[in-house]
Parts: C-alpha cells; sequence; structure tokens
C-alpha cells in the first residue's frame, strides 16, 4: 500500500499509541489523527502538536466523525473495563467497514491464547480462547475474533499484530518492577525461570509502520516479538537493579502463590464486592431485569441533572480510565495471579512469520532496549 | 457607595460574580469566597449557562445566572475570572470597563502585550486588578526571607526550585493541551506558580536559557535558568517542571554553610538543612500565628475584598504577576529542545 493520506489511531494515549505517535511524527512522518477521550491522557502526544480528536469509541458516529479524511485505522483501543472491549472493536470496525478504509491494523495480544498458553501456540495458528475466566483474555480474544470475522466476511482489509511483552519507557511492564524496587523488595517466582517474551516498544511500531505498507500481510495475524526470549529472572533483576539502593529479592514457587491466591482475606473480597456494585457492567446487567431498569435509568438521570459536566464526563469515562501507572501505591512482593500465568509461561512466541511474510524483525535486543528505557528512568528521577 | 464607586456601603458585603464555573471554582475559589467575611455571590457566569445554574444550586447562593460578562454590570462589584487563560484578557478588560475589580486566574494572559493592555485598562478604570498566584501567601514566603536575611546559609550559592507531577483526573477538551489554545505547557500553565514566587521572592532573573520537550506542541518537562542577584551577588538559579513525573516540588537556597528548603506542600514550614557537628541535621521551622486551617486561597481572597474596600493595591497585583510572564515569554524565544535519547531512538540506531 502507498502511503497512507491519513491515519486514524484509537488508543494513541496509551503506552504503546503515545509512542507511536512520536514515531509517526518525528521518524517516520506518516500524517495520523490521534483519538483522545481524556485529554489529562494527552500531554505526551500534544508536545508533538499531533491532530487530536475527541471521541468516543463507544458512539459509532464518533468513530464516524472521526474517520473523515483517513484511509487506515491502527486500532489500539481496549477499553479499562474488559467487558466493553469488544463492543469498542465491533464499532470501530463496523466504521472502517463503511468508511471502506484501505487498511485495519488491529493490536491484539498473545493473551487470546489464554492465561497459559500452550506449546501449540509458539506459531500464530493456536486456537483463540473462548472464554477462560480471565476477562482480558477473553476480551481480547473476543475481539480478535470480531477483526477475523470482518476479514472474512466483509473483505477488510485487515493485518493483525500479537505483541508480546512490551516494554519501554513509561511501560507498565517497567513500573510494576521499579515501583515495588523502590519500596525495597521484588519477587519472582520459581526463581524467574518462566519465559519472558519482552519485546521493545520501538520493535512493536516499526512491526506497525510494516503493516501499513506490506499487502501480503493481509488477512493474517503476527506475534510481536524479540527475536530471543530473556526469562523472567532477566527481567525483573535487570530493571529492579537499577534502584538505588538496590531492593531485596524474594523467592516464592508456583504453589506458594497459588496457595496465598485461594486465601484471599476478607479486604480483597470486600474491595472486589465494591468494584461490582460501582461498575457500569453490573448495572446493565441488573437493569437487564425489569423491575430495575426503570429505576437505574431514573436515578442516573435524576444524578446527571445536579451535576456538572466535566463530573458527568468524567462519570461515564471512568470505565475508560485505567489507574495511571506512574502513580505508585503499596505493593507487596506476592505475586497476583497475571504475575502468576505472564511468568512461569514456558512458550517463547515465533516471529518466524513476521520475518517471512511481514518483512519485519525486531531491531533492538534486550541490552538496547533496557539501555534506551533506563534513560528515562533517569531522567524520570525513578531510580532513587 | 463602596471605594470602588460600586453600589456595595462599607458595611453591606462586597458583591462578587465568577465567570467560569469550572473545577477549580468549585474546588478552589467558591471555598475561599465563602469562608471569607462581607463576600456574597451575586452573579455567577459561563459560556454554559447550565455550569452556571449547577454551581448556584450546588453552593446554594442565590446568585443571577448569566451566560456573558456583560450580564454582570451593576450586579457585581468585583469578579473572579477563572476561564481559560486565551480569554483572561478579553473577558477581565471587559469587567474592568464595566468598573468591576478582577480576580484573574493564572497566568494573567497568553501574552505580555495582553498582560500590558489589561493594566492599562484597570489604571483608566481605577479598579483593583489582582492574580492568582496563592503561592505568595504562604507563611513559609516569610521564613525564607528571615533565613536569608540572617548569616545561616553563608554566601548564597544556587537557588533551585521545582514543580512536578503527573496529573490525574479528565478534561474532555484540548483547552489545555493545544498549542493554538493555550499559551504553553507546563512552564506556562503551573510553572508560572515558581516563577512568580521565585522572582517575587528574589527579583529579577536575568540571563534566561529554556530547554524543553516540545516537538512543535505544548511542553511537558521544561528546564528554566537564570541568573539571580541575591545581596548584590550574582546567583545561579535553577528550575524544573514536569507534567510526566514527580519532582521534589519545593524551592532550595543553597549558601556555603547550610540550606534552606520550602516545599510546596507545607505552606507555614521552612527545613534548615545544616551540619551540626560533624552531622547533616534538618531544622524544622514553623511560621507564627498561623490559623490551623490555613488556606492560601482563602488568604488571597481576603486580601482581594480588603483591597478593593481599601482601594489599595492588593499583595498579588496585575503589575507585580505580569513580571512572570515576561519571564516566560523571553523564555519561550530562547528556547531549546532538551536531550531526550529514549524519544530520538532513530538516531543510534
Amino acid at each position: 500500500m502507498s502511503t497512507p493520506e491519513k491515519i486514524l489511531i484509537t488508543g494513541a494515549t496509551g503506552f504503546i499509541g503515545t509512542r507511536l505517535c512520536e514515531l509517526l511524527s518525528l521518524q517516520y512522518r506518516v500524517p495520523y489523527r490521534a483519538c483522545v477521550r481524556n485529554y489529562f491522557r494527552a500531554f505526551r502526544i500534544a508536545r508533538l502538536d499531533a491532530e487530536l480528536a475527541a471521541v468516543d469509541l463507544l458512539s459509532p458516529n464518533s468513530i464516524a466523525q472521526a474517520l473523515a479524511g483517513c484511509d487506515t485505522i491502527i486500532h489500539l483501543a481496549h477499553a479499562d473495563d474488559d467487558r466493553l472491549g469488544p463492543a469498542v472493536t465491533a464499532n470501530v470496525v463496523r466504521a472502517a467497514i463503511q468508511h471502506k478504509v484501505r487498511r485495519f491494523i488491529h493490536i491484539s495480544s498473545y493473551s487470546v491464547h489464554g492465561l497459559l498458553p500452550g506449546p501449540d501456540c509458539v506459531t500464530e495458528d493456536g486456537p483463540l480462547v473462548r472464554r477462560t475466566g480471565d476477562s482480558y483474555c477473553d476480551a481480547k480474544a473476543a475481539e480478535e475474533r470480531i477483526v477475523w470475522r470482518a476479514i472474512r466476511k466483509e473483505g477488510l482489509p485487515a493485518v493483525i499484530l500479537r505483541p508480546t511483552t512490551v516494554y519501554g519507557p513509561y511501560a507498565p511492564f517497567v513500573l510494576q518492577v521499579i515501583n515495588p524496587a523502590r519500596q525495597g523488595v521484588i519477587s519472582l517466582i520459581d526463581e524467574g525461570r518462566g519465559k519472558c517474551n519482552a519485546v521493545f516498544v520501538d520493535d512493536v511500531c516499526g512491526a506497525i509502520h510494516a503493516a501499513i505498507f506490506n499487502d501480503r500481510a493481509l488477512g493474517q495475524a503476527f506475534f510481536v516479538n524479540a527475536s530471543h526470549a530473556v526469562t523472567w529472572r532477566d527481567f525483573i533483576m535487570t530493571f529492579g537493579n537499577m534502584v538505588t539502593p538496590a531492593p531485596r529479592v524474594e523467592q516464592f514457587t508456583t504453589a506458594e502463590v497459588r496457595a496465598a491466591l485461594h486465601s484471599a482475606p476478607f479486604g480483597e473480597n470486600f474491595r472486589a464486592l465494591l468494584a461490582l456494585v460501582k461498575s457500569s457492567d453490573f448495572h446493565r446487567q441488573l437493569g437487564s431485569v425489569p423491575v430495575f431498569h426503570a429505576s437505574i435509568g431514573g436515578l442516573k438521570r435524576d444524578l446527571i441533572k445536579y451535576l456538572p459536566e466535566e463530573k458527568v464526563l468524567a462519570l461515564k469515562a471512568r470505565n475508560l480510565t485505567r489507574a495511571n501507572a506512574m502513580v505508585e501505591s503499596r505493593v507487596t512482593p506476592m505475586p497476583n495471579l497475571g504475575r502468576l500465568c505472564r511468568e512461569t509461561l514456558s512458550v517463547e512466541f515465533s516471529v518466524a512469520r513476521a520475518a517471512k511474510v511481514l518483512g519485519w524483525s525486531p531491531a533492538y535486543d534486550f541490552t538496547r532496549g533496557t539501555e534506551i528505557t533506563r534513560s528515562w528512568l533517569e531522567f524520570a528521577r525513578l531510580l532513587k | 457607595m463602596d471605594p470602588n464607586g460600586n453600589s456595595s456601603t462599607a458595611t453591606a458585603p462586597l458583591r462578587l460574580g465568577i465567570v467560569g464555573c469550572g473545577g477549580i471554582v468549585r474546588e478552589a475559589h467558591l471555598p475561599a469566597i465563602l469562608a471569607t467575611p462581607g463576600l456574597k455571590v451575586t452573579g455567577l457566569c459561563d459560556a454554559k449557562l447550565r455550569n452556571a445554574t449547577l454551581t448556584n444550586a450546588e453552593f446554594q447562593l442565590g446568585a443571577a445566572v448569566v451566560s456573558s460578562p456583560a450580564g454582570l454590570a451593576g450586579v457585581v462589584d468585583a469578579a473572579v475570572v477563572a476561564v481559560p487563560p486565551r480569554f483572561h484578557a478579553p473577558v477581565t478588560i471587559e469587567l474592568l470597563q464595566y468598573g468591576i475589580a478582577v480576580l484573574c486566574e493564572k497566568p494573567l494572559a497568553t501574552s505580555v502585550a495582553d498582560g500590558q493592555k489589561m493594566l492599562e485598562t484597570a489604571d483608566r478604570a481605577g479598579r483593583v486588578l489582582a492574580v492568582g498566584f496563592q503561592q505568595r501567601f504562604h507563611p513559609n514566603n516569610q521564613l525564607l526571607r528571615e533565613v536569608l536575611a540572617s548569616n545561616w546559609l553563608g554566601e548564597i550559592q544556587e537557588v533551585n526550585a521545582e514543580f512536578g507531577g503527573v496529573l490525574d483526573g479528565f478534561i474532555g477538551s484540548p483547552t489545555y493541551v493545544s498549542r493554538a489554545m493555550t499559551g504553553g505547557g507546563v512552564l506556562f500553565d503551573m510553572g508560572i506558580h515558581l516563577v512568580d514566587r521565585v522572582t517575587w521572592l528574589f527579583g529579577e532573573l536575568r540571563e534566561i536559557t529554556l530547554e524543553d520537550d516540545s516537538y512543535g506542541g505544548i511542553e511537558t518537562n521544561a528546564s528554566l535558568r537564570g541568573q539571580l542577584t541575591i545581596h548584590e551577588k550574582r546567583v545561579p538559579c535553577s528550575m524544573a517542571f514536569s507534567w510526566t513525573h514527580r519532582l521534589s516540588n519545593r524551592i532550595l537556597v543553597r549558601g556555603s554553610k547550610a540550606a534552606v528548603e520550602v516545599r510546596l506542600a507545607e505552606p507555614t514550614q521552612a527545613r534548615l538543612l545544616c551540619d551540626l557537628a560533624g552531622h547533616q541535621r534538618t531544622l524544622l521551622l514553623e511560621a507564627e500565628a498561623v490559623p490551623a486551617n490555613f488556606n492560601p486561597h482563602t488568604a488571597q481572597m481576603q486580601d482581594f475584598a480588603a483591597a478593593v474596600r481599601e482601594r489599595r493595591a492588593p499583595l498579588v497585583s496585575g503589575r507585580s504577576a505580569l513580571c512572570s510572564l515576561v519571564v516566560i515569554e523571553q523564555a519561550y524565544r530562547v528556547r531549546r529542545r532538551m536531550r531526550q535519547p529514549w524519544v530520538e531512538t532513530w538516531s543510534r540506531a
């Protein structure tokens, strides 16, 4: 495909999206429009004098307006509430079909293969999960199925990319090590022997860039990973030991973490219950019961009447605002379920197809990627 | 008639209006207004009338609600202007022309030229123009001055000031991120508090240099340097600002014998950092006679109300507030891009 007229980027204010905007503006020199929901998250892309558009991805009209003049979509957005992810993707895919875009790049994840992908998932042909019970995996798989369906039934000119564990400046995975390290303790599971499929963020952007131009990639999915997987010990100790003073390292076995997860204290149960009661998804489900439907809707309408505009917007967006990864909270060395699954992975995702078909190979090894990340961590004063 | 020639009498409450009924008004200005005796909010103005109506109801103000500043003429004696920065100049000038004294949110304007027009209008109208630099009301400014006046620090060697933190919350408009809609990024929008405080405390900043991380848009990190004159000696001054990460959020004055630090979050305290018998010690200095519930917004509101009544200059006059805008405008003229190897990775690829 020739250079796009203009790219519409969803999820532009996220970790990968922001870096992509930087590279599109400064290196690739391709015009784009960045979708923004909350402008407080858009400061870094506002440095670029980029074209920003306020877009509600839950509103088809809003997406259609944002698409004016664009012939390519890079769909990075998920949703802070995983359960809304498929609805967002369905809206964006529908708009892409109606608008007849020339290229649709869907940023998926290796999580479409579940919490603990097996050896059959070393290549992209492994099965997508349906219902694992993990909301992120289930949502990402559902989103990818929406894109596959559009490729097969509607001829959507799409490329699907499945990045692995993406790191770099501002990366949540890096901050998940740095924050506890600054509090004095980091932890390893099974001595950190699990495969960490760490890929540098610029390599992910490089793969996206390749997917824009390479027509052979249409209708296919590609893992976006480093050439060689480091272990989680390499990843955690490399970043943890950047911090001064060096943190203490606590070791856990898989069995210990499982046992701790099964005996979650009352506080965690209460917090989970509170989150459920506050979630708009719960309200929607409750609203499907006729007797609750009218009263919930009425209550919300009454509330909106008495709230200023920005409070209403903030409430509407509460499910789209992920906890700011830069804001530190107290951490416990005991890994959570997400860490347990990620860090006990034994699979190394292959980038052979990406190299052969997409014409893309990673340019950054772990040493170079961590050097660059370290320069940002020092600037951001996160190493002391 | 009140000292401004308006209808309030000396004993009657000062009639106050608010232009722009956004979050900062509800969270900072209105609590300060309600805590200031002798003020009555009689007019609320917002281009989105609904915001003004809801504010009126939320705080049970019973004020007139209007959608343009003209609606406040004859209804208020003084007004708080809390609209986005690009509207500070036109709204303030209009209000002053109606004979309404103004406490304008910072920054005074998006350009020095606009700021000067505001000052000229205030002078012609004979009305008070104050600017929302509440940090000047922090009681630890006086502590800092006393330490500097003493010989505790020895020869002053440097001044360092920092403001930085990740903004959280929600804003659905590009008002503060679009270069076309605002005067700048973190330096202009939040850093100006520190620039104002440093220049107010130590005098003119000269030989200004600025490095920031802008690539044509607003800056989210900035490093401002210059020279101050303290005790008739040139003292290097460095200031850092960030919207992407936390900084020390303090002013530090380092001398040959000791240093003094005031933290933005501790407005009534100063820390003297010194060597005592070979040990690095921190002595906490506490401002005296400060109310337990000290609030710099309330302190400024009280000063503004008194300035209007007494026909005197407020502590943060428009003229004194213009200095920080002059520094920032000069700094933007000489700005250079800071080194960001984590951004320009391709140059090493």
